[in-house]
């Protein structure tokens, strides 16, 4: 199976938005290495507990 | 995936840069995902709360919940990142005319890779028991199909 193959395979199974970057990294003969992915979002979501838990009682 | 991209580059450097592109195109999209996840679920969690500390109670185990799965996704982003100073390290020293550490490139881009894949084991073994718990739900409630004795809709199913 060639890489542009898998990459069909991979718009079928996953989308477009991540077959296009594939297609990209692929096709460009040596590319940039891409922005390092977000660091973990659990801390900030636990902190707007508060917050949700204000808006479902109607208080501050 | 990140293998058989490789395969199609001639070019060491670069198809390390390619494999760990991809990697990091997916733990991208993983990270989004996880949140949403997260977020919806201790929405819900709130949402069926009767009380404020019974909120917050229900929330916390949606944040225990989710704990291992942030902490496999921090494990592949280090060591993504561990890859990505590999490879910088390698295109510094092709620059400078010296023969760049390949070996330290595959050895950070497999350690990424074994780091990924322990991140895909937790999300299936995340999703088995969310399905486990929700077969357990039904089976704990009376099911009005078996109880009227005639065929009723319930949540969809007939």
């Amino acid at each position: 199976m060639s890489p542009l193959e898998v990459i069909a395979l991979v718009a079928e199974t996953f989308g477009p938005t991540i077959a296009r970057a594939l297609e990209e990294t692929v096709r460009t003969e040596r590319p940039d290495l891409l922005p390092p992915p977000p660091a973990r979002l659990d801390r900030e979501i636990e902190d707007e507990d508060d917050a949700v838990i204000a808006r479902r009682f109607g208080r501050k | 995936l990140i293998a058989v991209l490789a395969l199609g580059c001639a070019d060491p450097i670069g198809a390390g840069i390619k494999a760990a592109n991809a990697s990091r195109v997916f733990l991208a999209e993983g990270s989004a995902w996880l949140a949403a996840a997260h977020r919806r679920d201790r929405d819900a969690a709130v949402e069926r709360a009767r009380t404020p500390e019974e909120a917050r109670a229900l929330a916390a185990e949606v944040h225990a919940a989710y704990r291992p799965l942030w902490d496999a996704y921090d494990d592949a982003r280090a060591a993504q990142l561990a890859a990505g100073a590999a490879l910088e390290a390698a295109i510094a020293a092709e620059a400078a005319g010296l023969a760049p550490s390949l070996g330290r490139v595959t050895a950070a881009l497999a350690e990424a890779a074994r780091a990924y894949a322990a991140l895909e084991s937790a999300l299936v073994a995340f999703r088995a028991r969310v399905l486990q718990r929700a077969s357990w739900e039904r089976s704990a409630r009376p099911d009005p199909v078996s109880v009227a004795g005639r065929p009723i809709l319930v949540g969809g199913r007939r």
